[in-house]
């Protein structure tokens, strides 16, 4: 278990730093996918809810910091996505296809882009229906997309091949 | 009641955690944190970024150098233009007064908030950057510097939601305050409907308020349209920055006494 938590520490430090120098490289007209999302997501599907939930906060508080928005806001946005979206696959014990990825992703995103635009319009004079259209939207399926492609690519396989209740269980 | 809400706990924790957060961003320490961990974020990113710019810097170089050659003959068209002679000669007056001082920075990230915009930088307080101080490149207005650590320094863009610049219309000098618009947009509010407002005009700084610098240019209006309140237009403006291709960037230092 130590182990496990070690090597995601250093996955989620090196998705972090690839997220801040590499993903502006990936950028399409403004959008750059949310690779920490994906890897937050990632987390849960492999280690349950709660797993999800440690690694939304850390991701969450990492962005933050660097972030000019309100410290807190990526805590609450990932951790509630995460946390969320564990629960809903615990309850349904599937195995996720990289389809059921890409639609789990871009809720997800779609979630948190919602939400962290609920803290960062207010008073400005960008509308929530704007910043949906124009930002979050476009972001999440980008982020989806990302996610579809890890998920075909033979770790993500690996991990999407149970279902979660399976491997909590063998993992926990 | 405590057994079906016993699962719940972990995360009504951690929103509770992340709302006292929210609540402590004024605090002095939660900001001296934020800078600190910027700069570390600098240090470990610096590798990455620079060997990953190196084919885009130097496709820039290329273009930059055609770019140059183009803004020199256009330089020689402009200054016969009375209006932008008086820009210049402002400009030659900063420079003069020894006011403002250019440092050249480097994007080291960019934010990959939905909403949120914002770049950190490779030059912080050692350097002289200090909050509020202008970013700029060439083309135009980038931002303005938000947060600031020892070596790094975080800008809000143009594009943020919760920036406001003073804007002119150049043709006709009305005044007025752009705002980011959604996407890639920006407006200027405040222009009454009495004003003739032509497309393609340019919008530049107007100094009011003090926060930036007179005279920069932030880019040419493309589109109007009545705002919420039936006489003032709503200008929609292209702005004069490719914000999706920034790597080196100028931060304006002010001598303390033109703050």
């Amino acid at each position: 278990m130590p182990n496990e938590i070690l090597k995601l520490s250093v996955w989620g430090i090196l998705i972090f730093l690839i997220q801040i120098a590499v993903a502006p490289l990936l950028e399409i007209k403004g959008i750059k996918p949310d690779l920490l999302l994906i890897f937050v997501i990632a987390v849960t599907i492999r280690r349950g809810s709660y797993a999800g939930l440690a690694a939304g906060f850390a991701m969450g508080f990492a962005q933050d910091l660097v972030s000019i928005g309100f410290l807190g806001v990526m805590v609450l946005a990932k951790s509630t996505v995460a946390f969320w979206s564990g629960k809903w696959l615990e309850n349904r014990d599937i195995a996720l296809s990289p389809l059921g990825w890409l639609i789990l992703i871009i809720i997800a995103a779609l979630s948190q882009g919602f939400l962290v635009s609920l803290f960062v319009l207010q008073g400005s004079q960008v509308s929530l229906i704007n910043n949906m259209f124009y930002s979050v939207i476009p972001v999440s399926i980008y982020t989806g997309i990302i996610g579809f492609i890890w998920a075909l690519a033979p770790l993500g396989r690996h991990q999407a091949a149970r279902p979660t209740s399976l491997r909590i269980r063998r993992k926990g | 009641m405590f057994g079906t809400l016993k699962p719940y706990l972990p995360w009504l924790g951690t929103s509770l955690i992340a709302l006292l957060l929210i609540l402590s961003n004024d605090n002095q320490q939660v900001k001296a944190l934020r800078g600190n961990f910027s700069d570390l974020i600098v240090v470990g990113t610096s590798p990455f970024s620079s060997v990953l710019k190196a084919p885009r810097l130097w496709n820039e170089n290329i273009r930059l150098h055609k770019r140059l050659s183009e803004m020199s003959i256009m330089l020689a068209d402009l200054s016969s233009s009375g209006e932008e002679c008086q820009r210049l000669r402002r400009m030659l007056d900063l420079r003069e007064k020894s006011e403002y001082r250019l440092i050249v920075a480097e994007v080291v990230g960019i934010n990959p908030d939905m909403g949120v915009r914002g770049m950190l930088l490779n030059v912080g307080r050692d350097d002289g950057v200090k909050i509020n101080h202008t970013v700029i490149i060439p083309d135009g207005v980038v931002g303005r510097i938000y947060r600031v650590g020892k070596s790094s320094s975080a800008v809000q863009l143009l594009l943020d939601p919760n920036i406001g610049i003073a804007g002119r219309l150049v043709s006709n000098r009305e005044d007025g305050i752009v705002h980011a618009a959604g996407g890639r947009k920006l407006k200027l509010d405040g222009i009454p409907i009495t004003v003739k407002v032509s497309m393609g005009d340019s919008v530049i700084t107007s100094g009011l308020g003090g926060l930036f610098p007179p005279g920069l240019l932030i880019g040419y209006t493309s589109r109007v349209q009545h705002s919420a309140s039936d006489w003032l237009w709503e200008v929609i403006i292209d702005p004069a920055v490719n914000f999706g291709s920034l790597d080196e960037l100028f931060v304006i230092l002010k001598s303390d006494n033109a703050e």
